[in-house]
């Protein structure tokens, strides 16, 4: 039931872990699981990390059911399979576009824009995937969208705007993002956004909105077949915002959990500092966000551009084309950014991607855990994106490591390996998006980023290769 | 030589309308490939798709449409027939201006409401198109609390509440019904019927006996006529739905199309108070002037020509600065005031001179960058005649820089922008896919370019009709400045021919060709006539347009406003088969 906005209650709250009234309603969800009004608690998580990834990523065969076989890399995926399509061949062109050598900072910065972040004045040119879908479903939550990470280690940026290899996400050209690290932050920044239910005006709003329907109604007799249509659509359309309001009145709470007590920054880490637990926090405060609905939208940098963070934390792994096992060797002390560059097949880099997929793997269990209140899981109606701006240690931007859980609420293929080398330059990243942005998020936006050059095209198409039939 | 912008008063570097789409709409780049963006095509979703003959009329002869009103049924697309526009909701431009008009506030509601799959989509070339103007759950939402918080704003200040609760209660509820009454006709348009002024009336008595206080219950009540349909949508009554004889709207019905055409906005106290007087010939082109000179009437231009001549597409254009390094918000800006102040001159310039006037509109970032020997001083336009090069509308470098890509021009996206706007002949759907054409190697030119695209069959069919409009406009780059070559040892070929064949060297030739090309004039009165009625016309409207194209013969736009709005397209409907 409702709550009072009582301060001393808030406080109380506020200690103890925090109930929220969910802000939107059942009925128009269910309504959307099923195409009817285009709205929906849809969500979309891009989960990335930096420096391509070494040999064992790519899955063996293409297609669906056991044509295809997950990679060492991948294997933690397999509770997973059928809610994964992993993407080959698929390259983020207008970020070099031929004319700028790639490098870390220009391929990270340009991951969800897919503009050359590297302009003349050192600009991103370009907003980001995640931002355009929070512009179209952002308003509906308190929080349009919400960016964490993990980086606690300020890494080189290629001589670039640190922006470019410390953000994803940019809301303009000229607005980077910036991530949080710290999970106190972002608890506190989850919960002064959740202000206590407003004083019920359910029952005002449903009076008026009986009277809008009865005035609706009454125009009926005078008005053609099509128009009466028109006034049947009105009318579907107030009905549904007046069960909103009644599902409001009772609507469900979820409860977080207390305060994280963990408080980290950049270059201030306490000296047990641990990030897998870094990361497992963060995970439980992004599902808290998604469950509670203060946000659809989150981007989550596991590590920054050009990370040399040393993951010595890690149960060193032995990599072979079929599997992996755990390595006698202790993971050795040196940096993911000078692994990187140590050839494609080491064993130390693949275990670091192993420890990313296992952390996408978390997030997404934790989100298949939640009932959406659509008959399905919040991972049913997400798009997880996962991935990494290069390829590997050749650092390009071709060919890149990505694949995406959920399937937007039906909306896209899952359970697939779908390789597109039969193109004659493969896919392109910001036609992905652009299929993301129109056929799961039903944005109806004309293109995504620039195309330049040869690429003129790219995000301007939908890859049909993804969408659910 | 300066003379003072001749144009109708427009504010200073006024910005273009909002956009229906959101920030991430970048330019339609139609590039060397084959394929371009589905929505860049079919504007009107007539001509061109419904396989119209070139001059943009189907099959069967013009006839007169201002033949008076017919009491016999006509049969749907006759000539006697004036079609019928779909139950109109606002617009987010009309919906804010109303809003602001209606009540005083500030606040633009609906430029901060997301869009859905449904909401604000332009069905045509227009965002004013009955047919895309949809309603959804998660619209109808954003309008309710609007609704709600618009009334909030209202009653915080005493000064606009007092201009809707203009009377104190007694024992009876005279005053609610007053209040009612009179906010009413402004908040729907038309007068409130005694049944409807009655039943609002006892929701504000059921208000006020819930809150106790008349104050909160007229609130309520503004609420509710706020979130109503009537507020929301051009309602437009068929007495006899069924029935497909004309009839003719009623005064408050055609003030209200009148309004959002000249103005985008409601209905001012003087059309209201004018009621169905406004039927008559005279008044209503009486009032067609008077609101043409009144400044709101920019709302017009802005829209309209926002929309016919591209200028609302600079406001998004990028410009590569590796390409172009002047490019500005200063010069968006100004090449965007041009567009306007253009089309505002075609009010009173005889169409015959869109393609040939020497007149171009100029400040002072507009003088340096048409690098006029003597230009303005400071940020006022003036009225210039340009010596030579540039001339007519695809002079204009706000159109040459907004059918460019950031980093070149695009003779296929000047072309088919052209054949899209100006000839009403969408060159079609595109049947390519992706990736784009790899080229596999850097052509020199544009040109080389696209000869490789028209090598191809599956790309030729279509690219074959309209790039060689852009080759006429290579003179000038992606900002619409002249040039001799691409480099020294590449010069400019501007070489060309329209889709019927006929050849031309150069913008000039190219703009002689299209002012001979019949489809130019038709493409005019189409447009306008889409945008005055608000809605996608189709191919029984083609005999309507061709009758009010014979009519104008290339007058002003001025003397084609007064012939749509004085015709029965715009003064009547009917209904329609049960």
């Amino acid at each position: 039931m409702r709550r009072p906005s009582d301060p001393t209650r808030r406080t109380f709250l506020r200690a103890s872990g925090v109930a929220l009234a969910l802000p939107w309603l059942e009925s128009l969800s269910t309504r959307s699981a099923h195409g009817a009004s285009g709205l929906g608690r849809k969500r979309f998580v891009s989960m990335n990390f930096p420096n391509g990834v070494s040999d064992f990523w790519k899955p063996q065969g293409t297609g669906a059911g056991d044509a295809w076989q997950l990679s060492p890399i991948l294997e933690p995926l397999a509770p997973l399979k059928n809610q994964v399509t992993v993407l080959s061949d698929v390259g983020n062109y207008s970020p070099w576009n031929g004319h700028v050598e790639p490098s870390h900072a220009n391929l990270y910065g340009g991951f969800l824009t897919c503009i050359k972040a590297s302009g003349p004045m050192d600009a991103n040119r370009g907003i980001s995937v995640d931002q355009v879908i929070a512009n179209g479903i952002g308003a509906a939550t308190p929080l349009p969208s919400l960016q964490v990470g993990l980086s606690t280690l300020d890494s080189y940026t290629d001589g670039l705007p640190a922006a470019h290899s410390r953000s994803v996400s940019w809301a303009a050209p000229d607005k980077p993002l910036y991530k949080l690290v710290d999970p106190q932050q972002v608890f506190d920044k989850l919960f002064n956004v959740a202000t206590p239910p407003r004083p019920d005006t359910s029952a005002a709003d449903k009076s008026i909105l009986d009277q809008v329907l009865g005035q609706a109604q009454a125009l009926q007799p005078a008005l053609s077949k099509s128009d009466r249509a028109r006034v049947d659509e009105f009318l579907t359309s107030v009905r549904a915002v007046e069960q909103n309001i009644a599902a409001m009145a009772m609507a469900p709470t979820c409860m977080s959990g207390a305060r994280p007590a963990e408080s980290y920054s950049v270059a201030m880490v306490p000296p047990d500092y641990n990030r897998d637990t870094h990361a497992n926090i963060m995970i439980d405060l992004v599902t808290l966000a998604l469950q509670c609905d203060l946000t659809r939208v989150v981007t989550f940098m596991l590590d920054d551009a050009r990370s040399d963070f040393v993951y010595s934390f890690l149960t060193a792994r032995d990599f072979t084309a079929t599997g992996s096992t755990p390595s006698a060797s202790p993971m050795p002390l040196g940096g993911l950014h000078g692994l990187s560059a140590s050839g494609d097949s080491n064993s130390p880099w693949a275990t670091i991607n192993y420890w990313f997929v296992q952390k996408l793997v978390r997030l997404c269990q934790k989100l298949q855990a939640i009932q959406d209140g659509t008959g399905g899981s919040v991972l049913d109606q997400s798009v997880v994106w996962f991935g990494t701006e290069m390829h590997g240690g050749n650092h390009d931007g071709l060919d890149l490591p990505v694949l995406y859980v959920g399937s937007g609420g039906g909306r896209l293929v899952t359970g697939q390996h779908i390789d597109f080398l039969s193109k004659p330059l493969g896919e392109d990243l910001a036609s992905v998006y652009f299929t993301f942005i129109n056929k799961v998020f039903d944005l109806g936006a004309e293109s995504f980023g620039v195309g330049l050059g040869d690429y003129a095209e790219a995000g301007q198409v939908i890859v049909p290769e993804i969408v659910a039939t | 030589m300066l003379f003072p912008a001749p144009a109708a008063p427009r504010p200073r570097l006024a910005r273009p309308g909002l956009h229906a789409a959101g920030p991430w709409l970048v330019v339609v780049a139609l590039g060397a490939g084959c394929s371009h963006g589905s929505a860049a095509v079919g504007r009107d979703g007539g001509a061109g798709a419904t396989g119209a003959t070139p001059d943009g009329s189907s099959a069967g002869g013009a006839a007169p449409v201002d033949g008076g009103a017919s009491s016999d049924a006509v049969p749907p697309g006759d000539a006697g027939d004036p079609g019928r526009v779909l139950l109109h909701r606002l617009n987010r431009i009309e919906y804010d201006n109303t809003a602001k008009d209606l009540l005083g506030v500030a606040t633009t509601p609906a430029t901060r409401f997301i869009d859905d799959l449904s909401s604000d989509t332009p069905a045509g070339a227009f965002d004013n198109a009955a047919e895309g103007l949809t309603m959804s759950a998660a619209r109808y939402q954003q309008y309710f609390d609007a609704a709600k918080s618009m009334a909030d704003a209202v009653w915080a200040d005493d000064a606009l509440k007092g201009r809707i609760v203009t009377c104190a209660p007694d024992a009876t509820d005279a005053c609610a019904r007053a209040i009612i009454a009179a906010f009413g006709l402004r908040a729907w348009r038309r007068p409130l019927t005694d049944a409807e002024v009655t039943s609002l009336a006892a929701f504000a008595s059921a208000a006020q006996k819930d809150t106790g206080d008349f104050q909160a219950a007229m609130k309520r009540v503004v609420t509710l006529m706020l979130s109503s349909l009537p507020f929301l949508y051009k309602v437009e009554i068929d007495p006899a739905p069924a029935s497909l004889a004309p009839h003719r709207l009623s005064g408050y019905e055609l003030g209200t199309r009148l309004s959002y055409l000249l103005w985008s906005t409601m209905p001012d106290d003087r059309l209201l108070a004018l009621g169905d007087d406004l039927q008559q010939d005279a008044v209503l082109a009486a009032e067609l002037d008077r609101m043409l000179e009144d400044p709101r009437s920019d709302a017009f231009v802005q829209a309209f020509a926002g929309q016919w001549l591209g200028a609302r597409d600079l406001a998004d254009h990028a410009v590569d600065p590796a390409a172009y390094g002047n490019w500005s918000d200063d010069l968006r800006a100004a090449m965007t005031e041009e567009l306007y102040l253009f089309f505002t001159g075609l009010l009173d310039r005889p169409f015959d001179g869109f393609l040939t006037t020497d007149a171009h509109y100029v400040n002072d970032v507009l003088g340096a960058y048409y690098q006029l020997a003597d230009p303005p001083a400071d940020d006022t336009f003036f009225s210039v005649d340009l010596p030579g090069g540039q001339r007519g509308f695809l002079g204009l470098g706000g159109f040459l820089t907004a059918t460019s890509l950031a980093t070149r021009t695009s003779p296929s996206k000047r072309g088919d922008w052209v054949m899209t706007h100006l000839l009403c002949a969408p060159p079609g759907q595109h049947a390519g896919g992706n990736p784009p054409l790899n080229l596999g190697v850097t052509p020199a030119s544009p040109r080389a370019a696209l000869a490789i695209v028209l090598s191809n069959p599956s790309c030729s069919g279509c690219h074959k009709l309209f790039d060689g409009v852009g080759f006429g406009l290579e003179s000038y780059d992606l900002v619409g400045q002249f040039r001799s070559s691409y480099s020294p040892t590449e010069p400019i070929d501007a070489t060309g021919a329209l889709d019927d064949g006929t050849t031309f060297d150069g913008a000039t030739e190219l703009a002689a060709a299209l002012s001979r090309d019949p489809r130019l004039a038709t493409c005019a009165v189409r447009s306008t006539f889409s945008y005055a009625l608000g809605r996608v016309l189709d191919a029984d409207d083609d005999a309507r347009v061709a009758s009010l194209r014979d009519a104008w013969a290339k007058g002003t736009f001025r003397s084609l406003l007064r012939a749509i709005v004085l015709g029965d397209s715009f003064r009547m409907r009917r209904g329609e088969a049960p």
